[in-house]
């Protein structure tokens, strides 16, 4: 199962289409919250977690440091690797800000991806590899990763 | 070794023209030569040009000017024309030793002194006592005709005229060098008197100060340094009159007064000092060593150099204080401004002597006087304190309006009789108008019966003495001159004839002063720290035009100006326009905006003030103004400061800022401390401005990247799998499609109204408003609602309204406006898609078409709900709900809804919100 979450799901709606027709099943969720509640009752089902940066808070972060909003996946990424340190991460986002690209590149099982330099098929093809056959150390399409 | 009139090899000697064509010269060189003392602006391009017109109109081989110092014993190069600029640069300044010649210097002492017309010959032998001979060899300088410059006889220097022949000089030849001569005193003396007029001003009001501020023997010690720096004199001594011991002695002196010296006392009723003491006058011996002289100690000033002397003696109230003594080592006949400035010092020192126990109660008032709180109390303690001193019982002190000129009163002692006066009224207004202290012993004589005016009717003597600043720093055009600031009048009177003293005067002087100090001193501190709440207030904003509105009224409110003019530049189009302002009534607001807009290479004053960078207070009716703004908007009434708003990194100009206000009575000028803080402040804000204007765009450019990246997405993923996908699937995308492009259409819109562009031109054509853009929009919608899980259904509208509203309008405007009134709907809609609704209703019942959008969504905060029109501001509960957007939608919606003659409007803020579009019933029909 993949966790994906992003707050305007009408926006990502072809990468996750283009992923069920690769036959993964997902469960999107348009709010932190629901997907935070998701995926603490479902940790074990999640393989893989497409996450998006910029989010309103929610209730759930809503008292942390999340620059209003504009680093609010970092909040969840945090939350779920406290949780889930192998759990595999995409960060999918519009984000164009050089340090938060800095900031995942630290990261185990983590890759970034931004959505205008990736189109649906080629993110279905990283998940393919990853969940499938494994993913490699680059890619196409600006992504960069390290594992 | 050079000599005083050492030059580069130049010109060959003068070319001679035909008889008629230098007498048409001759008459050029000598209508120029007049104009210069009166058209230069610098001593030494004045000078210089003389040397130049004298070098065309004697054909010398060169001209030059020097100044001489005896006292020193050098000659200094002032100008010189004749040789190649690159010589004369390096001669320019140069100063060269007099002694005896033959003793290591070429220039005679003895000979430069005598002042005389100096005429030698063969100057390459010897240098005849006014040059290098191996110079004079090597320029081929072999005749020289020197003209003494004198002024009130004191030497100022020579202008000389060299040949390179060894001829006679003719008398035409000498007549005209004496000519030159002339009008180089005539020069050197025009500025020398500004020089002295400016250095006099300050002197003395630094010695003001000083008598209120320095302990007793820091204050003497000042006396006679700033006696020596005004008057250009070696030595100064103070002597101060020991009543006891009927002597004088020395209470100060220069430090080139020797201790033996020091040590001299004087008689007061030898013959000679007495009869200088009893004309109670300054007075000067020219040669206080020759025989005649009636001076006492011609021996002791011989041994010290002395020639010549200025005597001040000190009077207070008839009492014999002290003489206040200059010497010079030259021959020197002192002027009359010199004599007078003496005078002034002799006062100071005296009001000091005579009073050392005044003096520290006037020290102790000032102190008090920083210490008071407010203008009020101020002027309360001034004029009870002033009464003390002089032993008055009443008077009062006024403060000038400079708007109207009235001088009303701010602080009274004694029963309230008279009413305020008027600038130049009265022995009060007159005491402001002349900037002097007018004192009369008795009103009901008649020289002042024409001035005086009644406020108490048993008066006999007043007192008036004016509260200004001297000598503070104006902006005329781009240059800082000097001017007087009025502020006030203390005023005193006595029921008593002659109850007020010279002594008194200079007291009350010293107070008026200190007053007005600290009341500009205030003003500037009240200035400066509303400026700096202001500040604070522009970095506390996240909104472009809550920023200006900020800006607007610092600028009126902390700073007192009346009219605000923000002009930006547009570079893409080559032009400067007026985006904000204030002072002027909204109604006209409009067609000053339109007709303020110039292209930056035009003439227009904003344009011109991009282009040079810094400040500038046109003068009235200046070329640059443009004509039609100036007459119809009042501005030839007003008094205005320019300042560019400039960008410190790479010195853009991104604009600029107009402040001003009515030209009071007196208000010819801006004063250049308040030109600074202006030019401060808008610093300050142009980088804010610029800081708010990346953070929108950068917001903008996010908002462009969602839908942009959701289209690519879109169209790759149809491209690849529309073969597989169900028909109702490839429609969504279709409708995702067109949707994401019509909301980046909208942003384009939005940045482009937000950059600064003009509205474009409105373009009206039948419509059908249901049909064609209600409905069209709902649909467009679709995705975005499916997307959320809303239920098309509970959009709702009346079909009925259809046919009611078709109306000749900007189609594509109308639509922006109700796209962004839907879309925003959806946004803020609540979570809980059971919740969701949108209903649109149409209102013809009042004399405009109200069409109502009602929905409900998570509402508007009250406290928001006006500046939810506000470029760039978004409501925190927006921001909780989307993390992003520009905050332009509803600013520019409302901008749109009145330029087509309606208006946009929030009439509720929670369940339902509601917003009104207004449109006028005029637009049913079509226009003509």
């Amino acid at each position: 199962m993949i966790l994906f979450v992003d707050d305007e799901l009408r926006y990502v709606d072809s990468y996750a289409e283009e992923l069920k027709m690769e036959g993964f099943e997902l469960s999107p969720h348009e709010s932190v919250d629901s997907a935070v509640r998701f995926f603490d009752q479902s940790r074990d089902q999640v393989e893989l977690l497409i996450l998006d940066i910029m989010m309103p808070p929610g209730t759930v972060f809503k008292d942390v440091d999340t620059e209003g909003g504009l680093r609010t996946g970092l909040a969840f990424y945090r939350h779920v690797r406290e949780r889930a340190a192998k759990l595999p991460v995409f960060i999918l986002t519009n984000v164009s800000d050089p340090a938060v690209d800095e900031r995942f590149q630290g990261e185990d099982n983590c890759w970034f991806f931004r959505k205008d330099q990736c189109l649906p098929f080629e993110l279905a093809e990283h998940v393919k590899k990853l969940l499938g056959k494994g993913l490699g150390a680059s890619g196409n399409g600006g992504e960069h990763a390290k594992s | 070794m050079s000599s005083a009139f050492e030059f580069a090899e130049g010109l060959p000697g003068g070319i001679v023209p035909a008889a008629a064509d230098l007498e048409l010269n001759r008459i050029k060189i000598f209508s120029a030569l007049t104009e210069i003392p009166f058209s230069e602006k610098a001593e030494v391009t004045a000078l210089r040009k003389i040397a130049e017109l004298g070098h065309q109109a004697m054909g010398s081989h060169a001209c030059t000017l020097v100044f001489v110092n005896l006292d020193e014993k050098h000659v200094e190069q002032v100008a010189c024309a004749g040789f190649d600029p690159e010589f004369e640069q390096r001669m320019a300044g140069k100063r060269i030793s007099m002694g005896v010649p033959g003793d290591g210097c070429f220039v005679d002492y003895e000979l430069i002194a005598r002042g005389e017309v100096v005429e030698k010959y063969d100057l390459e032998r010897g240098g005849q006592g006014v040059a290098n001979p191996r110079t004079a060899q090597r320029y081929n300088l072999r005749a020289v005709l020197s003209y003494p410059l004198w002024s009130e006889k004191r030497l100022l220097g020579y202008f000389s005229h060299f040949s390179s022949k060894l001829d006679s000089f003719t008398a035409e030849k000498k007549e005209l060098l004496q000519v030159f001569g002339h009008q180089a005193v005539v020069t050197i003396e025009r500025f020398e008197t500004e020089r002295t007029r400016e250095r006099s001003l300050r002197i003395l009001n630094e010695l003001s100060r000083g008598l209120l501020s320095l302990s007793h023997g820091d204050f003497l010690r000042r006396i006679s340094e700033a006696a020596r720096e005004l008057l250009s004199v070696p030595t100064c001594i103070l002597w101060q009159y020991v009543k006891g011991e009927q002597r004088l002695k020395i209470v100060s002196a220069s430090a080139d007064v020797d201790p033996e010296y020091r040590r001299f006392e004087l008689d007061p009723n030898e013959p000679n000092v007495k009869g200088r003491l009893e004309t109670k006058r300054v007075t000067q011996v020219a040669d206080v060593t020759a025989p005649d002289a009636l001076y006492t100690g011609k021996e002791e000033a011989r041994k010290r150099g002395w020639v010549s002397i200025l005597t001040a003696p000190m009077y207070v109230e008839n009492n014999f204080v002290g003489i206040l003594d200059v010497y010079s080592k030259q021959l020197r006949h002192f002027k009359r401004w010199e004599k007078e400035a003496l005078g002034t010092f002799a006062n100071q020192a005296a009001l000091f002597l005579h009073s050392e126990t005044r003096v520290e109660e006037l020290n102790r008032i000032a102190q008090e006087m920083a210490e008071s709180a407010g203008e009020k109390a101020l002027f309360e303690l001034t004029l009870d304190r002033a009464l003390k001193l002089a032993g008055a019982s009443r008077g009062w002190i006024s403060r000038l309006n400079i708007r109207t000129g009235e001088l009303s009163i701010e602080a009274q002692r004694g029963d309230p009789m008279g009413q305020a006066l008027e600038f130049g009224q009265g022995i009060t207004g007159l005491a402001l108008k002349e900037e002097r202290p007018y004192r009369a012993d008795d009103v009901r004589d008649e020289k002042w019966k024409a001035i005086y005016e009644e406020f108490w009717p048993d008066t006999r003597s007043e007192l008036a003495v004016p509260i200004l600043i001297q000598n503070v720093e104006v902006r005329v055009g781009r240059e800082v001159r000097r001017a007087s600031k009025p502020i006030g009048v203390l005023n005193l009177e006595s029921v008593e004839p002659g109850a007020f003293s010279s002594f008194d005067e200079a007291c009350l002087l010293l107070l008026a002063r200190e007053a007005a100090l600290v009341v500009e001193k205030r003003e500037t501190d009240r200035k400066l720290h509303e400026l700096s709440r202001v500040e604070y207030e522009i970095l506390g904003q996240r909104n472009w035009d809550e920023t200006i509105r900020v800006v607007l009224s610092g600028i009126t409110t902390a700073l007192g100006y009346d009219y605000v003019n923000i002009s930006l530049v547009d570079r893409e189009l080559n032009r400067i326009r007026t985006e904000y302002i204030a002072g002027i009534p909204d109604d006209r607001a409009a067609s000053f905006k339109r007709m303020a807009n110039h292209s930056l290479d035009s003439d227009d004053i904003q344009a011109d003030i991009v282009r040079r960078k810094e400040p500038e207070v046109p003068a009235e009716a200046d070329p640059r103004f443009d004509r039609k703004i100036y007459e119809w908007f009042g501005h030839k009434d007003m008094i205005r400061v320019f300042v560019p708003m400039m960008l410190s990194p790479d010195k853009r100009v991104i604009g600029t800022v107009e402040a001003g206000h009515r030209r009071g009575f007196r208000e010819q000028h801006i004063y250049e401390r308040d030109v600074r803080v202006l030019r401060d402040f808008v610093d300050f804000v142009t980088v804010a401005l610029e800081q708010r204007r990346k953070e929108t765009l950068h917001r903008i450019m996010h908002e462009f990247a969602a839908p942009a990246a959701a289209i690519r997405s879109n169209a790759s993923f149809l491209q690849r799998r529309m073969n597989e996908l169900p028909d109702h699937i490839v429609q969504r995308k279709f409708d995702d499609l067109l949707l994401d492009a019509e909301i980046l259409l909208l942003h384009v819109s939005q940045v482009e109204r937000f950059l600064g562009g003009q509205p474009p031109s409105s373009k009206p054509q039948r419509t059908i408003v249901y049909r064609d853009i209600i409905i069209k929009t709902v649909n467009e919608l679709k995705p975005m609602m499916a997307g959320h899980g809303f239920d098309l259904a509970k959009v709702k509208y009346d079909v009925r309204d259809i046919p009611r509203m078709i109306l000749y309008v900007d189609r594509i405007k109308l639509n922006q406006v109700v796209f962004n009134l839907l879309i925003n709907s959806i946004k803020y809609a609540e979570d809980d898609p059971a919740e969701f609704s949108i209903r649109i209703l149409l209102d013809e019942t009042s004399d405009r078409f109200i069409l109502k959008f009602k929905d409900s969504g998570i509402g508007i905060n009250k406290e928001f709900e006006e500046r939810i029109f506000e470029r760039g501001f978004r409501t925190p509960e927006a921001k909780r709900k989307f993390v992003t957007g520009s905050g332009l939608g509803l600013a520019i919606s409302r901008a749109i809804m009145r330029e087509l003659g309606g208006d946009l409007i929030l009439a509720k803020i929670f369940k339902p919100t509601e917003f009104h579009l207004l449109l006028p019933k005029s637009l049913r029909e079509p226009p003509e």
